[in-house]
């Protein structure tokens, strides 16, 4: 690799100064921009490439970013060039900074480069298969909306069918394990046979693989998703085979049936327990948070493995098409085509397989497909689609397999409102913004009625559209990505350091976490700053004990208020804490990467170099904090870290496992943070209660909640809408009570303006140069403060001896 | 079942994932390509229908090598001369549950149920059976051995087999409390078999239409976004080829199944047919050497309205033998099961062996059995047992009176016949005089 000499800068930057003192002429961008502009097309760009894309062979990272002018200037003087960092006089660098913020780095340079626009996109994966759920549930029957009621129906009856049999008790019962021994469930059973069933729902917090665990010494059975075909069959118990297992594929937030029957007869003892394992989690009692009291329809789940989705933009989005992708989703074709066929009596008209009702499958089929591609069939469409598909084939079955087949496949239904006219589209993107999933009957025949022109209209509709489960669960869904606590994490601490921590724990602080989510999905015209503020935290009496906090050890989960100075929303809440840490320290830089990046929305930049953390064996006496600030010292380091350190440093109050404490290591714990706004303000804070206060009326973090909001409910860039939406949008949340309802409702309006038809069409992009040059000038003329006070601990930095320029793909302990 | 489908699903995307769809069809024939160096194949397939016999109709009265066949065994009198009748055999495992229960549970097993929970007639409640059924046994050993190795090892079949698992409905045992479910549905039957297959059938039937629409609808974007759907388009030509160029490299026939056959009592005959017409063609596939075809279940309750029975098989089957009536449509209803099997050992013995010398059904033993020797005494003794066929060194075309011997004996004989010689099977106090004689 060839770096650049110092001896080529001092001659470049000699012949510059002499230039520009030559010249003396008044440049378009200012003597500033002009003065950069040379001194980058001589000094940098080399390795860093005309545009500030990179080289490949050099520097292959674009120069983007969102620091502010000033604090790019610093990291500019500080750090380059390479070789010789702290050669450039204050003067150049900002010059530089200038030319480079302009040109490219800044968010707005960007934008500008590379225009944002409405993409062609398929389904994801999760829209995938909400949308093939949706695709039967005129058929099956709709999930009721989820109420607060929580537990199982537990009835009870005694006797034979047929015969004397009749109901003793009928009441909600919050648990799934029971040993009765010899005894009788209630002591008003006076019959040798008796039966007890729990019935009810059961919520999925997460899409994959749950394995149930049945326990049982009387006969027993378990239904899920299927009220007729158990999935575990546990009619007979036989000699040492009381458990009984089975795996169900289940897609995350939706609500299935769920039945546990038993009966008893001579059994000599009568126990039984339900348990089951979510996807990366551990086997336990199923919480009472995912049983539901009612009833709930048969899904059709679409389990075929898909690749996941292309999140390389920071949501996940269906811009990727692979061959992976494709087989996939032919395997899940098949496989729908099977459950559909399968159950052909169920779903579809009378005697669905008796040739003589050939027609009325067909008038079925049609009624699937115009679901399937939201939007009405012409004659055309219905013998292409469906008619052709029974022609010649003596089998209605493989006729149905077939119309499914082409259906699921077809770019008509992978990507929503590539055809129809635009009322149908536009009530499809508003169900794949709200639900991820399909319009209702109605909403297409709306739609045919030119019932949604206006916004008005619309309005109304999205108004409806939010008070469904479906609307709840995306919002769920929308809140855990925000976290970045869509997967579970495997959760471990060191067992001589946190005896108290175990897999148990690790899933009951998610489920608290969960619980609190579950409020602002629930009702989402709360005010979303409790998210950062509130003091309550849902505690049961484990946790209780564990976190300091007097409850019954046996409690359940509850909203227990907390002392402010301790504990602010998600911010501190211990799962968060636990996650965003290491498996016997605090993490601040986990923590301040997490506030940086997810709450604040800045853009970091990947780690310079392989970094292996620096032991506490290695640094005696140092607390978290301290030795963090040595290990991130060096310059090139601070370029992120100056973001990262003091944001985390304010969350130091809580040890790996989220407790609040005051002191490490027998000195005092220092929580004093600070942070420097994309427009240079320096805020300083004291501790998780000032921190919370700040970010929760920080004007970024609004913009970063509206960027991540629409961006996870479209699956499209925000400024490919309009590049001021981000603020206006900010600035309307702010002045209406942050409340996520009135700007959910926005961003499925804006979701349904595209840019003109015809520039789309012709693959145009919409020019937004002129006023974002505008605004990029007057941000040349803000003036500077005066030079920051950052001291570069040279001797730490050798120690360390960061190889600045010498790397390839970064290997860094990434949150 | 919800898990069977799941897992074949899986395993079809799976496959699928591995980037050659063909492949998996590759690796089910291997065997065939194989077949034809090897040592000779041999095949077992156990039949069962319930409620017992009525024997006067059913065993010869001779011994020996000249025999006359009755009424029930009459439609097997082409096959005389490779017929095995054994009386004499019975079940002499008692303990928990009742003669059903046992009759069925330790057919195969020969070995006790577990104490559990099903509690039948008035005898001590019982569960599944302790041990492995001799056909798994076999597989296993089969399986074993690259010679010998199927894609399935044993194929499970059954006909209107309620939708229940109980100890009644369970003949097939993996091991200790492991019940396997038969197969009584043709068309999961074909899926198991044949079904990827089926599906590319399927998928190749829609591409042409599909590449259509792609077309039509990319012309209705922007020239950015029609890259992606070019790349969609390009991807489902690529998957063409795939698929053909696994088509021209296999010429295997796929059967035809009746479409829309309903799985009722009353299609049993049908379902009977398709299930042994599948049952061949996986033969000459040589999915499996091991196979059971179990009719209804311990306690069967088929209703045989295609023979002018109105009456359900178990409620005939508790009549007294002067009632007349009743033991004449008994009758009816073992020569209904019996021309069944007539049938299959028709169509073995008109299908050349593929790659051996004969017909399939010289390679092939068919074991027809029965829960109980009689149906109103719930005997376990005398239970029928009728071999047909050849491959395990038996010698046919004989009436063997055995003066009740233990069954275990002669499930030892069958695994023998394999070359698979075990001292003992099931239980070993039944084994004592070790397998039986039979060549």
């Amino acid at each position: 690799m060839r770096a650049l000499r110092p001896v080529d800068f001092r001659v470049s930057l000699i012949g510059l100064i002499g230039l520009i003192c030559h010249l003396n002429t008044v440049f378009v961008h200012g003597q500033d921009f002009d003065r950069g502009q040379n001194i980058y097309r001589e000094a940098c760009a080399s390795c860093h490439g005309e545009k500030g894309l990179g080289n490949p062979d050099h520097y292959d990272s674009p120069l983007h970013g969102d620091l502010s002018l000033q604090e790019l200037a610093k990291v500019i003087q500080e750090t380059m060039p390479e070789g010789k960092p702290g050669s450039l006089s204050n003067e150049d660098a900002t010059a530089t900074a200038v030319y480079v913020h302009h040109e490219f780095y800044s968010p707005m340079a960007q934008l500008r480069n590379a225009p944002p626009r409405i993409d062609l996109t398929h389904l994801t994966v999760d829209q995938f298969r909400h949308s093939v759920m949706d695709l039967m549930a005129p058929f099956t029957g709709r999930t009721a909306a989820v109420t607060n009621d929580r537990g199982l129906e537990r009835v009870i009856h005694q006797g034979d069918w047929g015969k004397d049999r009749k109901e003793i008790e009928k009441k909600v019962d919050t648990r799934l394990n029971f040993d009765w021994g010899e005894g009788k469930p209630v002591p008003e059973v006076d019959h040798e046979k008796w039966q007890v069933r729990w019935s009810g729902s059961v919520v999925a917090p997460m899409t994959g693989t749950y394995e149930f665990y049945l326990d049982a010494t009387i006969r027993t059975n378990l239904f899920v998703n299927d009220d007729s075909t158990p999935l575990i069959d546990a009619s007979v118990v036989s000699f040492e085979k009381s458990l009984n297992t089975a795996q169900i594929f289940l897609v995350g937030g939706e609500t299935y049936h769920f039945a546990v029957d038993t009966s008893h007869n001579k059994e000599k003892s009568a126990r039984i327990a339900v348990e089951w394992k979510i996807p990366g989690g551990v086997r336990e009692p199923i919480p009472n948070h995912c049983l539901l009291p009612t009833w709930s329809p048969r899904l059709l789940i679409c389990s075929t493995p898909f690749p996941p989705d292309d999140s390389s933009v920071g949501y996940e989005r269906g811009r990727n098409v692979s061959r992976e992708w494709y087989e996939a989703n032919v395997a899940a074709a098949i496989d729908i085509g099977k459950q559909m066929t399968g159950n052909m009596k169920r779903l579809m008209p009378r005697e669905a397989n008796d040739p003589n009702n050939a027609e009325q499958v067909r008038a079925w089929c049609y009624r699937w497909v115009t679901r399937a591609f939201r939007r009405n069939l012409t004659e055309e469409d219905k013998r292409f689609f469906i008619d052709a598909q029974f022609e010649g084939e003596p089998s209605i079955e493989k006729g149905v397999k077939k119309v499914c087949l082409l259906t699921l496949t077809s770019p008509q239904f992978l990507y929503p409102g590539i055809d129809g006219d635009i009322d149908e589209a536009n009530v499809a993107t508003m169900a794949l913004v709200l639900w991820d999933g399909l319009p209702e009957d109605w909403m297409i025949e709306m739609a045919q009625k030119g019932d949604v022109r206006t916004e008005e209209a619309l309005g109304s509709l999205a108004d409806t559209m939010m008070k469904d489960p479906r609307f709840r669960r995306k919002l769920r869904g929308f809140l855990s990505e925000f976290l970045g606590v869509g997967t579970t994490k495997d959760l471990s601490k060191d067992s001589q350091r946190f005896p108290e921590f175990s897999p148990r724990v690790a899933s009951d602080l998610r489920a608290s976490l969960d619980l609190f989510l579950d409020e602002f999905a629930n009702d989402p015209k709360l005010d979303f700053r409790q998210f950062f503020i509130a003091d309550a935290m849902y505690l049961n009496g484990s946790l209780a004990k564990i976190y300091g906090v007097e409850l019954p050890p046996e409690a359940p989960f509850q909203k227990v208020a907390l002392p402010q100075q301790q504990r602010a929303g998600v911010l501190s809440h211990p799962y968060m804490m636990s996650t965003l840490a290491y498996h016997n320290t605090s993490s601040p830089i986990h923590r301040g990467v997490f506030l940086a990046k997810r709450i604040i929305g800045r853009n970091l930049r990947p780690p310079v170099d392989a970094i292996i953390p620096i032991t506490e064996e290695a640094t005696p006496g140092l607390t978290t904090r301290e030795r963090v600030a040595l290990q991130t010292s060096g310059s090139m380091c601070q370029s992120c870290h100056r973001v990262i350190n003091p944001l985390g440093f304010a969350l130091e109050s809580y040890d790996a496992m989220g407790r609040f404490r005051t002191e490490e290591m027998g000195k005092p714990i220092d929580a004093a943070g600070q942070y420097i706004t994309s427009e240079g303000q320096s805020v300083s804070f004291q501790g998780v209660r000032e921190t919370a206060e700040f970010i929760a009326n920080s004007k970024e973090v609004h913009q970063s909640i509206v960027r991540q909001l629409f961006q996870s409910l479209v699956k499209q860039p925000l400024p490919a809408y309009g590049v001021d939406k981000m603020e206006t949008l900010g600035n309307s949340f702010a002045s209406e009570g942050y409340s996520l309802q009135p700007l959910v409702r926005k961003i499925a309006l804006l979701s349904t303006q595209r840019p003109p038809e015809a520039a789309q069409a012709e693959g145009q992009q919409v020019s937004l140069t002129q006023p974002l040059r505008a605004r990029v000038e007057g941000e040349n003329r803000v003036r500077l403060p005066p030079r920051h006070q950052f001291q570069t601990t040279t001797t730490s930095y050798e120690i360390f001896q960061f190889r600045i320029h010498n790397f390839r793909r970064p290997i860094h302990p990434n949150p | 079942m919800m898990n069977t489908n799941y897992l074949s699903r899986r395993e079809f995307a799976q496959r699928l994932g591995l980037g050659a769809a063909a492949l998996p069809f590759l690796m089910n024939l291997s065997s065939i390509a194989r077949g034809f160096s090897e040592t000779p194949r041999q095949r077992l397939i156990i039949i069962f229908s319930p409620n017992g016999v009525v024997p006067p109709q059913f065993w010869p009265d001779e011994e020996g090598d000249q025999f006359n066949l009755k009424r029930i065994l009459a439609p097997l009198e082409p096959f005389k001369n490779r017929l095995l009748t054994m009386h004499g055999v019975s079940d002499k495992i008692r303990g928990d549950g009742d003669n059903h229960m046992r009759g069925i549970g330790c057919l195969l097993t020969g070995i006790e149920l577990y104490p559990g929970n099903i509690q039948g007639g008035s005898d001590t409640p019982a569960g599944w059976a302790s041990g492995i059924s001799i056909d798994q046994e076999i597989k296993n050993f089969l399986q074993a051995r690259p010679e010998s190795q199927t894609r399935f090892g044993s194929l499970e079949f059954g006909v209107g087999v309620p939708n229940r698992a109980d100890t009644w409905t369970r003949m097939v045992y993996s091991g200790p409390n492991k019940p396997v479910a038969p197969v009584d549905d043709p068309y999961a039957m074909f899926n198991k078999l044949y079904g990827q297959r089926n599906d590319e059938e399927s998928i190749k039937s829609i591409l042409d239409e599909l590449q259509v629409d792609l077309d039509k609808v990319s012309k209705r974007v922007s020239a950015e976004d029609r890259k992606l759907l070019q790349e969609h388009q390009s991807l489902v030509r690529d998957f063409e080829k795939q698929l053909q160029s696994s088509n021209n490299t296999i010429a295997h026939a796929v059967p035809q199944l009746d479409p829309n056959v309903d799985d009722s009592n009353d299609n049993i005959p049908r379902l009977t047919r398709m299930q042994m017409d599948l049952m061949v063609h996986s033969m000459l596939a040589d999915f499996a050497r091991v196979f059971t075809f179990q009719f209804t279940n311990s306690v069967g309750q088929a209703k045989m309205r295609w023979l002018g029975i109105d009456e359900d098989h178990h409620g005939l089957s508790h009549e007294p033998d002067t009632n007349e009536e009743a033991v004449e449509k008994l009758t009816k209803i073992n020569v209904w099961y019996c021309e069944q099997i007539a049938y299959l050992a028709q169509k073995l013995a008109e299908t050349p062996e593929p790659g051996g010398n004969g017909s399939m059904l010289d390679h092939t033993t068919i074991v027809w059995t029965n829960e109980l020797g009689k149906g109103n005494s719930h005997t376990l003794e005398n239970i029928p047992f009728v071999l047909l066929g050849g491959g395990l060194g038996f010698k046919m075309g004989r009436s063997l009176k055995l003066g009740n011997t233990s069954h275990n004996r002669l499930l030892m004989s069958l695994a023998h016949g394999f070359g698979h010689t075990i001292q003992s099977f099931g239980n070993p106090n039944h084994c004592g005089d070790g397998p039986l004689i039979l060549g």
